[in-house]
């Protein structure tokens, strides 16, 4: 299958590298010194599944290699639009932006851009980081759930499954993305909020008795709306999420995107996560005071960064 | 009078360095590096009440000079323990332990190391950085506030007002130093831990929307456990907050940020930690305040690893 990575950081380069080792045709579109860095290099897998190196086709430009069967869309969610623009005419007959980006606005947005038969959903359940450019260190997970918009086991999702299967990064092909997207977003908000704003990683904050209950918290908020929305969430999923997190063999490392891109002072992902939960809430008169809490504080922090770059 | 400052940190050494100025006897409690700039230089303040620049006394054994007619109370709340332990016995029977320690919990903590009727209790208004070891920068106000524990005016509470006022930080004589507290817990709670967690100015926070609203959530939140805990503060006492933090606080850089910026321990606790566990003694619920107090629990503990502190 024809692929291309739209926005090739962490979660973008970990699927292109495993799909492209399995032997699908991957390009890459990329930006700066990372998209410099494997044009020359290639990129370099640092992975708990075993370290490996991978020679890449990478563009800025993502018409460069077009049309593609499939086009997994990986920008961080401020991006989504611009990104999308640049996609016009990149699909080929019958081809599908796959979004695997945080958030559940992600699909609306793409479907302004692209017919709505166009777009696919699905949440990636990996813990990657591009270290430096050219790098990519993969620390947890790496499973993706997939989805049509309307839940139908298409031929098409099936075959992109099979893709994902060989390229052993197969979670699910689900029949109900609201569901799997809000349980993802409940993770977002209790882990990438609190470990960008305390500086620490999955580990610390779950290993810290406050730390740990407002994780739980924000799991808990983001359940009570995900609910109003239709997901199929309950507040044990919220139990049960921590406890799964806790059996991470290297938690302590584990350091969520948003936190990433704190350090290395690029703007924050947080209105897909926090913004999103409180329009929702709104929407539906739900209190959610953690959630607005630690919405306020990321703006802060993020406008204070968007003023100092 | 003589006077023992424990703690020559922004606050301690801006308090002290006024009532030497006044003409008090006055020996400064502190440690490392602060310690030895203040041995070898003295104690450097420029304000715009006027600089000061003189030779103090200073020690990291404060039994040296003992006793004192007054010892001020100004580390931050967790060193409490370790300096109130280096100061027993250095009172005369007359003498009062005067805590300017953030929060409400420093009156008992200090007693278990002092009997009650020695400990006086005082609110600390004064906008001032330590900028380097032995370096002060004052920038706004730089008085205290205090009375006793048990609301009477006593002979020494007016001796020590006389000294304060002689010195220019004489603030107020009260028999409601909790309501001061609690008035100062309000502002501090809100704004120091948004701003380090922000890494914002008062006036940055202030001037976004959702950044001023959290403010204010944070300071009801607060308020109401003040109230429940018998604080004489109603809604206007934030309306004056805010509107003197938007009129003249603009550029201020929380002493909490400070120590964030220095890679030292932040004073969360005696913050937000104090406010928490009063609600929850109350009763009363400050889903925000909790919020920002896990996060500052987190940010401390794991920029502690970093930092370059002792």
């Amino acid at each position: 299958m024809k692929i291309l990575v739209m926005g090739a950081g962490a979660i973008g380069a970990f699927y292109g590298a495993w799909l492209q080792r399995a032997g699908e045709e991957v390009y890459y579109c990329a930006r700066g010194e990372h998209l410099r860095a494997m044009k020359e290099r290639g990129l370099a897998v640092k992975s708990i599944n075993g370290d490996f190196h991978l020679e890449v086709k990478a563009s800025s430009d993502p018409s460069e290699f077009a049309p593609y069967e499939l086009i997994l869309f990986c920008v961080k969610s401020q991006d989504t639009v611009s990104a999308a623009k640049q996609l016009i005419g990149c699909l080929a007959e019958g081809g599908a932006v796959l979004t695997l980006q945080n958030g559940v606005e992600n699909e609306a947005l793409l479907c302004e851009v692209f017919r709505h038969e166009q777009v696919m959903g699905g949440n990636a359940r990996v813990g990657a980081e591009i270290t430096v450019p050219g790098q990519l260190l993969h620390t947890v997970g790496g499973n993706a759930e997939i989805g049509e918009l309307d839940g139908r086991k298409s031929e098409r999702v099936m075959r992109i499954a099979e893709s994902f299967r060989n390229a052993g990064v197969l979670g699910e092909v689900t029949e109900d993305l609201r569901t799997i997207r809000w349980h993802k977003l409940m993770g977002n908000n209790g882990t990438n909020t609190v470990c960008t704003l305390g500086r620490c990683s999955v580990g610390a904050a779950l290993a810290d008795p406050e730390g740990i209950k407002l994780v739980r918290q924000l799991f808990v908020e983001t359940v009570w709306v995900g609910r109003a929305e239709g997901a199929k969430l309950t507040d044990e999923q919220a139990d049960r999420q921590i406890a799964q997190m806790k059996k991470y063999p290297n938690l302590m490392s584990v350091r969520p995107s948003t936190l990433q891109d704190y350090e290395k002072g690029k703007r924050l992902e947080y209105d897909a996560i926090t913004g999103a939960i409180l329009r929702a809430a709104k929407r539906h008169g739900i209190s959610v005071p953690a959630t607005e809490t630690v919405h306020a504080l990321l703006k802060l922090l993020d406008a204070g960064l968007a003023a100092r770059a | 009078m003589k006077i023992l400052v424990m703690g020559a940190g922004a606050v301690g050494a801006y308090f002290g360095a006024r009532l030497q100025q006044a003409g008090e006897e006055v020996v400064f409690g502190a440690r490392g590096r602060n310690l030895q700039a203040m041995k070898e230089n003295g104690l450097d303040l420029k304000s715009p009440r006027g600089d000061f620049h003189a030779m103090v006394r200073v020690t990291d054994d404060p039994r040296e000079f003992a006793p004192y007619d007054l010892i001020l109370f100004t580390v931050k709340m967790y060193d409490t323990d370790v300096a109130a332990q280096s100061i027993t016995g250095c009172l005369p029977p007359d003498g009062a332990i005067l805590t300017l320690q953030n929060g409400i919990e420093s009156e008992s903590r200090l007693q278990k190391y002092f009997p009650r009727d020695e400990i006086m209790a005082g609110c600390a208004r004064v906008g001032a950085e330590l900028i380097a070891p032995g370096k002060i920068v004052h920038m706004t106000t730089g008085v205290i506030e205090f009375g006793e524990l048990d609301r009477r005016e006593t002979p020494r509470t007016k001796k020590i007002a006389d000294a304060f006022r002689r010195a220019g930080i004489f603030g107020e004589l009260t028999n409601d130093i909790f309501t001061f507290r609690w008035s100062k817990l309000l502002w501090n709670s809100a704004f120091n831990t948004v701003t380090t967690l922000t890494h914002r100015t008062v006036g940055g926070v202030l001037g976004d929307p959702e950044g001023a609203r959290l403010i204010r959530t944070l300071m009801d939140e607060t308020l109401a456990v003040a109230r429940a805990d018998g604080a004489r503060l109603g809604p206007d006492r934030i309306e004056a907050l805010l509107e003197h933090s938007r009129a003249n606080l603009r550029a201020l850089k929380t002493s909490t940020q400070q120590d964030f910026d220095r890679g030292g321990r932040l004073e969360y606790d005696a913050l937000s930690g104090c406010v928490v566990r009063a609600a929850q003694r109350l009763g009363v619920d400050v889903p925000a305040m909790r919020t920002v107090h896990a996060l500052m629990k987190l940010l401390d503990e794991n920029t502690e690893a970093m930092s370059s502190k002792p």
